[in-house]
C-alpha cells in the first residue's frame, strides 16, 4: 500500500511540474513582436529585439509616408485618443531606426539615437528626394536640380512678385501642386514648397522651408490667414505640363503582421494576378476564338448566304481578339511594374 | 445605281427628317429656360418670403409641366425618325411596293446596304443633334448667378477643361476621341441591324401578323439580352474596374493604352454583333424572300 502511494504520489507531482511546464512555454510563445511604453509615453521598446526608441519632436509638420507601412500585431496604451484601444505601431518595413503611432493630428515618432540624426539631418536640409504632388495622391519624383534651380530664381528675385497670402488663398481653387521633401530612407516627407497656377499657363513657385512659423497652421499645413509671400514666376510652363502630366498614383500599403506578415516579407500578389489572368481568359480571350472558327467556317455552308458577308463577321473576330492580345501585354506590364 | 437608290432614300426621310429635328431643338430651348425660370423662382425672394404663394405655386407647376412636355417633345422627335426609317424599310420591301423596288436593277444586297447607310445616317445626325441639344441645356439650365441667361463661365471652364486635356494627353486623347466615335457609329448600326433582323423575320416568316412577329422577336431579343447581358456581363466588369485602378496607379501612358485598346475591343465587339445581324438578314433577304 505505501509502494502504491508513493507511486501515486510521484506520478501527481510528475503531471503538475509537466502542466506547469508546458504552460509557461505556451506563455512565452507569443508569435507577435511585444511593444512596452514608458509611463510619460516618450519612449518605446521592442521588447522582443530589444529595440528602444525614443520621441522625437520634428518642430516642423512630417508626415510618414513609405511605399509600404508595417503595422505590428501588439500596440500600446498611448492616451486617451484611442478609446481604450491600444496605439498601433509602425514602421517602415526598410528601416528600422525609426517607427510612429499614427494619430488624428499626426504621426507621433519615436527613433533609436541612430535614426535622430538621420532624422536631424533631414530636417535640416540633407534631402533624399523630391516630389511633385497633385495634394498626395498623384506624385512624381522630380531632379534636385530642378528644385535648385526654382529656389535660385526666387533667391535671385528672377520675376519674382510679393503676394498677400489672403488673396492668393481666395484665387487658388485646388490648382496647388506640393513639392514634398523625402528622406533618405524613404519613410518621413515635409512640405518643401509648392507651385500655385494662377492662371492659364502661369506657375509660380514658393519655398515653404524658408519661411517662418507664422505662415503655418497648428497643424502644420500653410495658412492663409495673414502675411505675403514672395513667389516666382516659372518661364517654362509646358515643363510643368508634362511633369504633372507624368504623375501617377501614389498609395501606402499597409502590411498587418497579425495576418502572417513579416518586416522583410513581400505581400504575395500571387494569387490576385492567377484570378486576373483566369477571368480574362474566360471573358476577353476565349469568346473570340469561336467567333473565328464561325465566321470560317459558315461561308462554306452555301444555305446560309454570300462568303464575303461572314469573313466580315470573322474580321471583326480576330480585331476583337488582337485588341486582347495588346491588352495581355499591358498586364504583363502591369504585372512588372 | 447603287448611288441613286441612296439618293432617294436619304431624300425620302430626309424631308421629314429636318422637320424632326426643328421640333426638337425648339422643345429643348422650351424645357431649358422653362426649368431655368423653375429654378429662378424657386431661390428667388418672393417665394422665399411667403408672399403671393399661391401664385407662385401655379406659375412654378405650369414651367414644370412645360419642361416635362417639352423633354416628351424630344423623345417623340427621336421615336419619329427612327419610326420613319423602319417603316419605310418594311414598307419598300415586304409590301406592294417591295414588287417594284426588286424590279430595280439592282441585286438584294444593294438595296439592303442602301437602306442600311441611309438608318445610319440619318440616326447618326440625330445623336449628334441630340447631342447638341443637350449642351444648350446645360448652359441655360445651370444658373450663372444673375450674370445672364447663358453660363458663359460654365461653358468656358468646359472648353478650357476640353483643351487642357488635349494639351497633356496628346495623342491619347485624339485616339480616344476616334475610337469614340467608331463605337458610336458601330453601336447604332447594332441597333438598326437588330430592327431590320426582326423586321425581316416577321415579314418572311410569319404568314400573318408580320409586324406584331416582328415586334415580339425583337421584344424577345432585348430581353434576353438584357438577362444574359447582366448575369454575364458582371464579372468582366468588376474585372474590368478592378484592373483599370491597378493601371491608373501606375503611369498615365499606361492607363490610357489600356483605355484606348479596350474601347477597341469594344467596338470589335458591337461591329461583330451588328454584322452577325446583317449577314441574318441579308441571308434571310436573298433566300427566304418571296413576294409572291
Amino acid at each position: 500500500m505505501n509502494n502504491i502511494r508513493k507511486i501515486s504520489l510521484a506520478l501527481a507531482l510528475v503531471i503538475i511540474i509537466e502542466s506547469l511546464f508546458s504552460v509557461s512555454v505556451f506563455a512565452d510563445n507569443n508569435p507577435f513582436a511585444v511593444w512596452s511604453v514608458s509611463d510619460d509615453k516618450t519612449e518605446l521598446t521592442n521588447e522582443s529585439e530589444g529595440i528602444k526608441y525614443h520621441r522625437y519632436n520634428t518642430g516642423i509638420s512630417v508626415d510618414s509616408e513609405p511605399s509600404i507601412t508595417y503595422v505590428y500585431a501588439n500596440g500600446v496604451n498611448y492616451d486617451d485618443s484611442y478609446y481604450g484601444y491600444e496605439a498601433a505601431i509602425c514602421q517602415n518595413p526598410e528601416y528600422k531606426d525609426a517607427v510612429w503611432i499614427e494619430g488624428y493630428y499626426g504621426d507621433d515618432i519615436f527613433v533609436t539615437d541612430k535614426g535622430e540624426r538621420e532624422l536631424e539631418a533631414f530636417i535640416s536640409g540633407d534631402v533624399g528626394s523630391f516630389y511633385l504632388s497633385d495634394v498626395d495622391v498623384y506624385r512624381l519624383k522630380i531632379s534636385p536640380e530642378t528644385v535648385e534651380e526654382l529656389d535660385r530664381a526666387l533667391h535671385d528675385g528672377t520675376n519674382t512678385q510679393s503676394f498677400d497670402v489672403r488673396e492668393l488663398g481666395m484665387t487658388v481653387k485646388n490648382e496647388v501642386y506640393q513639392i514634398l521633401a523625402m528622406d533618405k530612407s524613404q519613410t518621413f516627407t515635409y512640405v518643401y514648397g509648392a507651385i500655385y497656377k494662377l492662371g492659364v499657363g502661369e506657375y509660380w513657385y514658393v519655398n515653404y522651408y524658408e519661411l517662418g512659423n507664422e505662415y503655418f497652421d497648428a497643424d502644420g499645413n500653410f495658412s492663409y490667414r495673414r502675411g505675403s509671400v514672395t513667389m516666382t514666376r516659372i518661364e517654362d510652363a509646358e515643363a510643368i505640363n508634362s511633369m504633372l502630366a507624368d504623375t501617377s498614383y501614389f498609395y501606402t500599403e499597409y502590411v498587418y503582421e497579425n495576418d502572417g506578415s513579416t518586416p522583410d516579407g513581400e505581400t504575395d500578389e500571387t494569387g490576385t494576378w492567377v484570378l486576373i489572368w483566369i477571368i480574362y481568359i474566360l471573358c476577353f480571350v476565349l469568346p473570340a476564338v469561336p467567333m473565328i472558327i464561325v465566321g470560317f467556317i459558315l461561308p462554306f455552308i452555301k444555305k446560309l448566304g454570300k462568303p464575303g458577308y461572314w469573313f466580315i463577321f470573322m474580321a471583326f473576330a480576330i480585331l476583337w481578339l488582337i485588341a486582347a492580345l495588346l491588352l495581355a501585354v499591358l498586364l504583363i506590364a502591369l504585372m512588372i511594374i | 445605281m447603287l448611288g441613286k437608290l441612296l439618293k432617294y432614300d436619304l431624300r425620302s426621310v430626309g424631308r421629314f427628317w429636318w422637320i424632326a429635328m426643328l421640333t426638337m431643338i425648339g422643345a429643348s430651348f422650351s424645357t431649358a429656360v422653362s426649368y431655368r425660370l423653375y429654378l429662378e423662382l424657386s431661390m428667388s425672394q418672393v417665394y422665399l418670403s411667403g408672399e403671393n404663394n399661391v401664385l407662385i405655386a401655379l406659375a412654378m407647376m405650369a414651367l414644370n409641366i412645360i419642361s416635362i412636355i417639352s423633354l416628351v417633345v424630344i423623345g417623340a422627335s427621336l421615336i419619329f425618325v427612327a419610326a420613319l426609317i423602319y417603316v419605310r424599310y418594311y414598307k419598300h420591301l415586304f409590301t406592294d411596293e417591295g414588287y417594284l423596288t426588286f424590279t430595280l436593277p439592282v441585286s438584294r444586297r444593294q438595296i439592303f446596304f442602301s437602306k442600311l447607310v441611309n438608318a445610319g445616317i440619318w440616326l447618326l445626325l440625330s445623336e449628334l443633334v441630340l447631342f447638341a441639344c443637350a449642351m444648350v441645356m446645360i448652359v441655360i439650365v445651370i444658373p450663372s448667378y444673375g450674370k445672364g441667361i447663358i453660363a458663359v463661365d460654365t461653358l468656358r471652364s468646359m472648353i478650357q477643361s476640353i483643351l487642357d486635356d488635349f494639351r497633356n494627353l496628346g495623342f491619347w486623347m485624339v485616339l480616344q476621341v476616334i475610337l469614340s466615335v467608331l463605337v458610336t457609329v458601330s453601336a447604332t448600326m447594332l441597333s438598326v441591324g437588330v430592327v431590320y433582323f426582326c423586321i425581316t423575320l416577321g415579314a418572311t416568316v410569319a404568314k400573318r401578323a408580320k409586324i406584331i412577329v416582328g415586334i415580339g422577336t425583337y421584344y424577345l431579343i432585348d430581353v434576353v439580352t438584357r438577362i444574359f447581358g447582366t448575369a454575364l456581363g458582371i464579372v468582366p466588369m468588376v474585372w474590368v474596374i478592378a484592373v483599370f485602378l491597378k493601371f491608373s496607379e501606375t503611369n498615365i501612358h499606361l492607363f490610357n493604352g489600356a483605355t484606348s485598346i479596350m474601347m477597341l475591343m469594344l467596338f470589335a465587339i458591337v461591329s461583330l454583333l451588328a454584322a452577325f445581324f446583317h449577314c441574318l438578314t441579308l441571308n434571310i433577304l436573298e433566300r427566304k424572300l418571296n413576294l409572291s
